[in-house]
């Protein structure tokens, strides 16, 4: 403005030159006074925080929310995912989804199998318990896993068509909690039109810290990507 | 099939397993561990087609008896309902 001031109820002014660079906010201090809040690092929001002095302002990174994506892997013709998903599990959460996006394996009829990793590299091969129901539409089957299994089933039939294979969302909660057990539900939409629901758990307490998909029976291809959940 | 033969028919489609991912890369699985795994998936088809075929002997027998009474199995379902 040509006179330099920003006026305000036509006769106040605050002279503009409190500002000094782009995205600079103008803030109340205390009675009749103002300063200059510098504008924040890309990505944060301003949090009201009255220990700050003298705005009572200050720029944060957002409150972690939701799910993130901590990793997606694809894999084809492998007997199993080895150490693609080692390390997925840390302190930052308790919960997880894994998301398969069409995986599908060599033998249409063999089961989708997941079991847990820990100390990195370890596989765990006992322990599992689980349940599941499928259908097709026209029948019901259950798959009961009520023994100690080498690993958690998620199902009867991973299909065996590219593009046509099973999309699961897995919930693992409390994964690395060495006082519970390590629950898990999973639901899918698999080929030949089959709705499966179930869950499980591994009754070992561990720290895990990954987990490898396979197939009872035969190799296995497909996207699969696993998410923190904001604790 | 048999469990042998099943075996076998594993062992000739797959004369080499490997693991892994496009990110994390892909390892031969060799040895004693190839032949555990070859071994593994046997068994499963083997319990797979036993099952398979116990639920068609089951499917078999309850047509045949409901043939023997001579009602259906709507009728059947009524009786027990």
């Amino acid at each position: 403005m040509a006179t330099g001031r920003i006026p305000i109820n036509g006769t106040a002014a605050i002279q503009e030159t409190i500002v000094d660079a782009k995205g600079d906010l103008i803030v109340g201090t205390g009675a009749d006074a103002v300063a200059r809040l510098a504008v924040g690092t890309n990505g944060h929001t301003l949090v009201a925080d009255s220990s700050v002095s003298p705005t009572g302002l200050k720029w944060a990174a957002p409150a972690a929310g939701g799910s993130t994506l901590i990793k997606t892997a694809t894999f084809s013709n492998v007997a199993d995912t080895g150490t693609t998903f080692d390390d997925v599990f840390s302190s930052s959460y308790d919960n997880y989804v894994i998301v398969t996006n069409q995986w599908f394996g060599a033998t249409a009829a063999s089961d989708p199998q997941l079991q847990l990793r820990y100390a990195g590299p370890t596989t765990e091969t006992g322990t599992y318990r689980w349940n599941y129901a499928e259908n097709n539409g026209t029948s019901f089957s259950f798959g009961l896993g009520a023994a100690p299994q080498s690993s958690l089933t998620l199902g009867s039939a991973i299909g065996n068509t590219a593009g046509f294979g099973c999309s699961y969302t897995i919930n693992l909660y409390s994964v690395r909690s060495t006082g519970s057990r390590v629950y898990a539900t999973f639901a899918a939409f698999t080929e030949g039109e089959m709705v499966v629901s179930g869950g499980g758990y591994q009754y070992t307490s561990r720290t895990y810290t990954g987990f490898l998909l396979k197939s009872s029976s035969g190799n296995i291809y497909g996207t699969v990507s696993v998410y923190g959940l904001a604790k | 099939m048999r469990l042998d033969e099943i075996k076998q028919e594993l062992l000739t489609a797959n004369p080499t397993l490997k693991r892994g991912s496009d990110e994390t890369g892909y390892q031969d699985i060799t040895g004693e561990e190839y032949q555990a795994t070859i071994q593994s998936w046997a068994e499963a088809a083997y319990a797979k087609e036993l099952k398979a075929q116990e639920a068609e002997a089951q499917a078999e027998a309850k047509t045949a008896l409901l043939d023997r009474l001579g009602i259906t199995e709507a009728e059947a379902q009524l009786l027990l309902s």
